[in-house]
């Protein structure tokens, strides 16, 4: 029989979910579950919106808007600049140039390089189709990753 | 399990040799262990459906889901729901098809990783309590202690006819719970594994996924993670290959793909380990070797990921090879400044 007589409390369905139930406290909203519909119902609207949170966009720069940011915006600016220090003081160039390409490669080594991300979501959910088959009964356990 | 058989063999010391005692009950327990086991694997052979709550405690994210498992001869069938994200996954004897918003991935020879007890009761002490009732059913707990470190791992409510879990929950090396599962509306008989519709009528062409040859990858992996077979699938329109390891009960998955990891979206920095990226899930991990990014997915709690990965190719490109990469994009990027 039920401990619960009625319906659980959502703060308790909720820390059920969050996991912070102690053994005999889960034990028991687990044997309701067995027996209450609408208690089932709010545990899935609750797991759902734990998705949703999951599911929220992260705000990180692509790197597209970086290298926009970054690149010179008009050329005739930068033809301009060149041409001007061209015309005179020819000695500074060549220190000039060697700086800067000094300045660039030790930057660049120190910035990150571009990267591509590992598909998580789809080795994660390949790796369930593997464990599918240990478990087996479709007993799987982490069917959902946290992304 | 151990401390029982010391102290009932204290008691009866005077009566009979203790080893023979000793070895005797560990007999029996052994034998109990391997007959739950074999029951769970043979859990397939059921034929039910069911709703299954499955969550996981993480750091950073946490996940939960509510499963919808039909299972009968024809194969098993899950939906997984979590938020607008819908998962499904068919398996029966002739393919395997998983369909999401991120992939559809066809596989027409799967091949399941066997559970198989002798190996994982050589990883860990399976403690069979007594028989209680549970979920209107009756139900054994099973504890799994990890030999090695003496840490519970997991905990299971077995029913003993039909070898499902109704429940089952993980621990970490300090005895925190990280993630559970359990059952929480079972209706047995084929009425009610009614087959689902079938998935490949998406739109979307599913990737399919190859056997591979796994020369290059390690034969064994620490805490007895032995080689089974390699993939080859898509992810993401890039090729990736996929090396599948079990320790008789968990399957671990290691993929590897071209491209450099920089900071995986939703990975933080391993602690303690350079260039390690810790993923969601019980042990997701991600790095960079070999001019490729790799990833491992395993279930197992309480996993060390330095000794698991170091198999594995670590570190990120030379430094000349960077300096040739940088000069390379930046003589293309002021190419592309004066074309």
């Amino acid at each position: 029989m039920s401990f619960y007589p009625r319906h659980v409390e959502r703060e308790i369905l909720s820390a059920l979910i969050d996991g912070e139930l102690d053994p005999s406290q889960r034990r028991e909203v687990y044997e309701h579950l067995q027996e209450c519909a609408a208690c089932r119902e709010t545990v899935e609207e609750f797991s759902n919106i734990h998705g949703l949170v999951g599911d929220l966009p992260r705000l990180i720069a692509p790197e597209a808007f970086v290298s926009e940011a970054l690149r010179p915006r008009d050329p005739s600016r930068v033809q301009a600049a060149t041409s001007t220090i061209f015309g005179g003081r020819r000695k500074w160039i060549a220190a000039g140039m060697a700086a800067a390409g000094f300045a660039i490669t030790i930057g660049g080594l120190a910035a990150p390089a571009p990267a591509n991300e590992p598909p998580v979501d789809v080795f994660i959910e390949r790796h369930v189709t593997v464990h599918a088959g240990v478990e087996t009964g479709g007993q799987v356990l982490f069917a959902v990753n946290g992304r | 399990m151990g401390s029982s058989i010391a102290l009932i063999g204290a008691a009866l010391v005077a009566l009979v040799p203790s080893s023979v005692l000793a070895a005797g009950i560990a007999q029996d327990d052994r034998s109990r262990a391997v007959t739950y086991l074999r029951r769970v694997a043979r859990a397939q052979e059921a034929t039910y459906s069911c709703r299954q709550l499955v969550a996981y405690f993480g750091d950073p994210q946490s996940a939960a889901a509510m499963l919808d498992v039909r299972s009968s001869g024809d194969g098993q069938f899950v939906r997984a729901e979590s938020g607008p994200a819908t998962k499904r996954l068919w398996l029966d004897e002739s393919a395997s098809v998983l369909a999401s918003r991120s992939s559809h991935l066809r596989e027409a020879t799967p091949t399941a990783v066997p559970l198989r007890p002798e190996e994982v009761l050589a990883k860990y002490e399976v403690d069979v309590g007594s028989r209680q009732r549970l979920f209107g059913v009756e139900v054994v707990p099973l504890t799994l202690v990890r030999r090695r470190d003496r840490a519970m791992i997991e905990q299971w409510l077995v029913q003993p006819r039909s070898g499902i879990v109704y429940q089952r929950e993980l621990y970490d090396e300090q005895g925190k719970l990280v993630g559970m599962s359990t059952i929480t509306d079972m209706k047995w008989g084929a009425s009610a594994a009614a087959k689902p519709e079938p998935i490949e009528e998406q739109a979307r062409a599913p990737s399919t996924v190859r056997s591979s040859a796994t020369d290059n990858a390690p034969e064994m992996l620490p805490l007895g993670y032995r080689l089974l077979r390699g993939y080859r699938l898509e992810a993401d329109g890039r090729p990736a290959e996929q090396w599948v390891y079990s320790d008789g009960l968990h399957a671990l998955s290691v993929f590897s793909t071209s491209g450099r990891l920089q900071s995986p979206e939703g990975f933080t920095a391993a602690q303690g380990a350079d260039g390690l990226w810790v993923g969601p899930g019980p042990g997701t991990w991600a790095w960079e070797g070999g001019g490729r990014s790799w990833m491992v997915v395993a279930e197992e709690s309480a996993l060390d990921p330095v000794e698991l990965t170091e198999a594995f190719p670590r570190g990120g490109p030379s430094f000349w090879a960077r300096l040739g990469s940088l000069w390379s994009r930046l003589f293309g990027a002021i190419g592309g400044l004066f074309s």
